[in-house]
C-alpha cells in the first residue's frame, strides 16, 4: 500500500494527528475538526469520529452496490465498507491522486472508510464560530451538513458523519423478503 | 471481585445445574441409581465450595442444605421418593435463579423467590430432629465479601470459554516449536554461507507447518462439546411431556461431538423448538400409541455426530409422522404449490418451514408441525447450516440440522469472475465442466438454463448477477461450476478456477450489513478482500427468475444497502 503522503499523516488516535493550528482559548468550548478536501470544497468532521487515515488501499467491489460505494477494504483483518465522497458529492472527473486517502470514521460502533481527495489539517474551532446551515429551500447535501465555519478566507463545511452514511435512500435497508 | 471469576462461576454453575437436573431425572427413572446419587452429591458439593469461595452465601447455604439431603439418600437413610425428586428439581430452579442473580450482578439482596419454601421442603425431608437448619445467609461479619455493583454495559463483554488443559498444552507446544523455528531462521539470516539457503528453506517449511497447526489448535479452543447443550433437554422434555399428558423417553447420543462455541450458543433455541414440536405434534397420547400398536412411552432422540466439516444434530421421534396430504392441501390453499403440480416429499415437507405456513387453526390439528418453524430454519441458515426433514406416516419424523463445524474456517475454491476473485465453499461443489456449444438456452424473462449430460440446470452468470466487468459473454469460453444445496442444483458460470485453499471467514456485518447471496468475506494472501458466495442464496435467486437480474429491475442497490 502506498504510504501516506498527505499533509496530515497519522494512524489511530486523534492525539497523534499533528498540526493543530489555532489553539483554543481555554475558556471557550471548542471542537477539534479534521478537515479534508473533496473536489474544490473543504469539509470537516469531528476528530473524535476519526478512527484513522489510510493511504489508497485495494477495494473489493460488492455486488450491485451504488456508484458511491466502491466496495469493502481490509482493515487489519476486519472488513470495512468504503464510500467515495467524490462520487457521493457529485465531484466531476473524480480521479485518484497521490494525495487521495481513505478517512476511516467510526459511526455507532461501526467503521466506514471515506475516500477523499486530500486530508488538510486539524483545526480547533470555538463552538461559537460554527454557523448553522442557511435555509436553502432544499436540504444541502441531503441534510448531512451540520454547520459551516470560516477559517481565514476558507469556508469549511461540517459533515454529520452518520447522516452522510445513512441519508441516501439508496442506502435504505432492503425491504424484508 | 474479579469480573472474570464471576463470569467463570456463572458459566460453570450453569453447566453444573443442568447436569444436576439431568442426574435427578436419571434417579427418577431408577430410584437406586447409585451413580446418579454420587453425581448429584458431587455437584452440590462443588457448587457449595465454589459459591462460598466467591462469597455467594445464599448459594452456598442452599447447596449445603441440598448436600445434607443427598447425603441421607446416599447413605440409604432416606429413599429417593417422588417428594425427594420433586424437591431436587425445585432446588435446581432455585439455584438457577440465584445464579442468574449473580450473573445480573445486582447489588440488591436477591428476591428470595422459591428459596424459603424449597429450603423448608428439604428441611422437612431431613426431619426436624436430624437437621439443624443452616442459615441461608451467612452472617455479614467483617470478612463477608460484598457484591460489587455492576453496570449493565459490563455484560456486553465477551463470553467466557472454559478450555481443557490438553488444548492449552497443545498451544504451548506449538508456540515452542515456532520459537525454535524462528531462532533457526534468525541464526541463518546472519550467515551468508552458500548452504544457508537450504537451512532457511527448512526453517520456513517448519514454520509453515507449525503456523498451520497452531491456527487449527487456536480454533480448537473455540470448540466445546454439545454435552452442556444437551443437558438442558431431559428437564425440558419431562416438564413438557407432563403438561401434555404424554409419555416420552429421551435418548441422547453423541454428546462428545464438538461445535464452535458461538454455534452452540445460537443453536439451543432452534433445537428446543424442534423438540417441543416433536412432543407437541409428533408424539401421540398413550392411548393413541396403544391403538397404533406402539409402546405407550414415546421415543425421542437427540443425536449429534460429525462428518467432514459438518456437525449433524438430529431430532427424531417415533410419533405419527407428518401428514403429507394435509400439508400439501394447505400449501395449495396458500398458493405455495401450483394446482396440478406434484411435488416430491422433500418439497412438501419443506413447506412447513415457510413463513406463515402454519397460521391459526391448522397447527394443532395437522400432524404437520409448524409453529415458528420458519424461525428455526432462518436461525439454522444464519449459522450457515441447513435443515432437512424425513418422515413416514405412523413411524415418526426426523429433523436433521446440518451445521458448519466452525464459523471461522472454510475450505474454499477460488473463482475468477471478470476482474474479481470469489470464494465458493468446496462442500457445495459437485463438479466443474466446460459448457458444450449450444448447451445454454434462454428461457423467458432473461432466465437461462444449461444442459449438462442431459440434466437441465438453471444457469447463473455470476458476472452478470454481480455486475462485474471484464467477464466473457460466451459461456463456452468459461467454466460452469455445478453446485448443490439441499438437493437443489444450479450451474454457476465463471471465467476460471484459481485454486483451493482454506480461508478464514470474516463477517461483512461487523462494520456493514448482510449482502444478499454473499456469505462473508476473506482476506487473500495479497491482502485483498474476496467475497465468499452463499450457495443457498444463489440457488434461491436462480429459482426466482423474476429478480434474477437485479440490474434489470432498475434497482442497482438491490443487493447492497447500509
Amino acid at each position: 500500500m502506498e504510504q501516506l503522503t498527505a499533509p496530515t499523516a497519522a494512524a489511530g488516535a486523534a492525539a497523534a494527528l499533528p498540526g493543530s493550528t489555532a489553539p483554543a482559548d481555554a475558556s471557550t468550548p471548542s471542537s477539534q475538526l479534521l478537515t479534508f478536501r473533496v473536489g474544490s470544497e473543504e469539509y470537516g468532521v469531528p476528530i473524535l469520529a476519526v478512527h484513522e487515515i489510510r493511504g489508497q488501499s485495494p477495494i473489493t467491489p460488492l455486488p450491485n452496490a451504488p456508484p458511491e460505494m466502491p466496495g469493502v477494504m481490509n482493515l487489519r483483518g476486519t472488513i470495512v465498507p468504503v464510500i467515495d465522497l467524490r462520487v457521493k458529492f457529485g465531484v466531476p472527473d473524480a480521479g485518484d491522486s497521490r494525495f487521495t486517502v481513505i478517512v476511516l470514521v467510526s459511526v455507532g460502533g461501526k467503521i466506514v472508510g471515506m475516500v477523499v481527495d486530500a486530508v488538510d489539517d486539524v483545526l480547533s474551532v470555538p463552538a461559537a464560530e460554527i454557523q448553522p446551515v442557511p435555509d436553502l429551500g432544499t436540504p444541502a447535501h441531503g441534510g448531512f451538513v451540520s454547520g459551516l465555519v470560516h477559517v481565514g478566507d476558507k469556508l469549511v463545511v461540517l459533515l454529520d458523519v452518520a447522516r452522510v452514511l445513512a441519508g441516501d435512500e439508496r442506502f435504505a435497508p432492503l425491504p424484508a423478503e | 471481585m474479579n469480573e472474570q471469576f464471576r463470569e467463570m462461576f456463572v458459566e460453570e454453575a450453569g453447566e453444573q445445574i443442568a447436569e444436576f437436573e439431568a442426574a435427578v431425572l436419571r434417579l427418577e427413572h431408577a430410584a437406586g441409581d447409585a451413580d446418579a446419587i454420587d453425581v448429584l452429591f458431587r455437584l452440590a458439593h462443588s457448587l457449595k465450595g465454589s459459591s462460598s469461595m466467591m462469597g455467594f452465601a445464599d448459594i452456598s447455604g442452599f447447596a449445603h442444605l441440598l448436600e445434607s439431603l443427598l447425603e441421607r439418600v446416599r447413605s440409604g437413610a432416606g429413599a429417593a421418593t417422588g417428594e425427594v425428586i420433586g424437591t431436587l428439581l425445585a432446588s435446581g430452579d432455585v439455584l438457577r435463579a440465584l445464579v442468574r442473580h449473580v450473573e445480573a450482578g445486582l447489588d440488591a439482596a436477591p428476591d428470595p423467590g422459591d428459596l424459603p419454601s424449597v429450603a423448608a421442603r428439604i428441611e422437612a425431608l431431613l426431619g426436624a430432629a436430624a437437621a439443624t437448619p443452616q442459615p441461608a445467609r451467612a452472617p455479614a461479619g467483617p470478612g463477608a465479601v460484598e457484591l460489587p455493583t455492576r453496570r449493565a454495559s459490563d455484560r456486553e463483554e465477551a463470553t467466557v470459554i472454559r478450555v481443557s488443559v490438553d488444548k492449552v498444552d497443545r498451544l504451548v507446544d506449538l508456540v515452542g516449536e515456532l520459537v525454535t523455528a524462528q531462532s533457526m531462521l534468525a541464526e541463518s539470516a546472519g550467515d551468508d554461507a552458500p548452504e544457508v539457503l537450504a537451512k532457511v528453506r527448512e526453517a520456513v517449511a517448519r514454520m509453515d507447518r507449525h503456523v498451520r497447526e497452531l491456527h487449527h489448535s487456536v480454533l480448537a479452543v473455540r470448540m466445546v462439546s454439545v454435552r452442556t447443550l444437551f443437558a438442558r433437554f431431559p428437564r425440558f422434555v419431562r416438564d413438557l411431556v407432563e403438561g401434555l399428558g404424554k409419555q416420552a423417553a429421551l435418548e441422547l447420543a453423541g454428546e462428545d461431538t464438538e461445535l464452535d462455541k458461538s454455534v452452540i450458543e445460537k443453536i439451543g433455541d432452534p433445537l428446543l423448538h424442534l423438540v417441543r414440536n416433536a412432543i407437541d405434534h409428533g408424539l401421540e397420547r398413550p392411548e393413541g400409541r396403544r391403538a397404533a400398536g406402539k409402546p405407550e412411552i414415546g421415543r425421542l432422540r437427540l443425536e449429534a455426530s460429525q462428518r467432514g466439516g459438518s456437525v449433524y444434530i438430529e431430532v427424531s421421534d417415533d410419533g405419527r409422522g407428518l401428514d403429507r396430504e394435509r400439508i400439501l392441501r394447505r400449501g395449495r390453499a396458500l398458493g405455495l404449490v401450483a394446482e396440478g403440480e406434484e411435488p416430491s416429499d422433500e418439497d412438501v415437507f419443506a413447506l412447513i418451514f415457510r413463513p406463515g405456513f402454519s397460521t391459526a387453526e391448522t397447527i394443532s390439528e395437522i400432524s404437520g408441525r409448524g409453529v415458528g418453524m420458519d424461525v428455526v430454519k432462518r436461525n439454522v441458515e444464519a449459522l450457515g447450516g441447513s435443515l432437512s426433514t424425513w418422515s413416514e406416516p405412523g413411524r415418526g419424523t426426523r429433523f436433521r440440522v446440518q451445521l458448519p463445524l466452525t464459523l471461522a474456517l472454510l475450505e474454499g475454491q477460488l473463482l475468477q469472475v471478470g476482474d474479481q476473485v470469489y470464494i465458493l465453499p468446496i462442500v457445495a461443489i459437485t463438479e466443474s465442466v466446460r459448457p458444450a456449444p449450444d448447451s445454454v438456452h434462454a428461457l423467458d424473462r432473461g432466465a437461462e438454463v444449461i444442459v449438462v449430460r442431459r440434466e437441465t440446470l438453471p444457469l447463473i452468470r455470476l458476472a452478470r448477477l454481480f455486475g462485474v466487468p471484464g467477464a466473457s459473454e460466451d459461456p463456452t469460453a468459461g467454466l460452469v461450476v455445478l453446485v448443490e444445496h439441499e438437493g437443489r442444483r444450479s450451474a454457476l458460470l465463471v471465467d476460471g478456477l484459481l485454486g483451493q485453499q482454506q480461508v478464514v471467514i470474516k463477517s461483512l456485518e461487523t462494520h456493514f450489513r448482510r449482502v444478499d447471496a454473499i456469505a462473508g468475506a476473506s482476506i487473500l494472501g495479497d491482502g485483498r478482500v474476496a467475497l465468499i458466495l452463499d450457495v443457498a442464496g444463489l440457488i434461491a435467486r436462480a429459482r426466482r427468475p423474476g429478480d434474477r437480474d437485479a440490474a434489470r429491475d432498475g434497482a442497482p442497490g438491490a443487493l447492497v444497502s447500509l
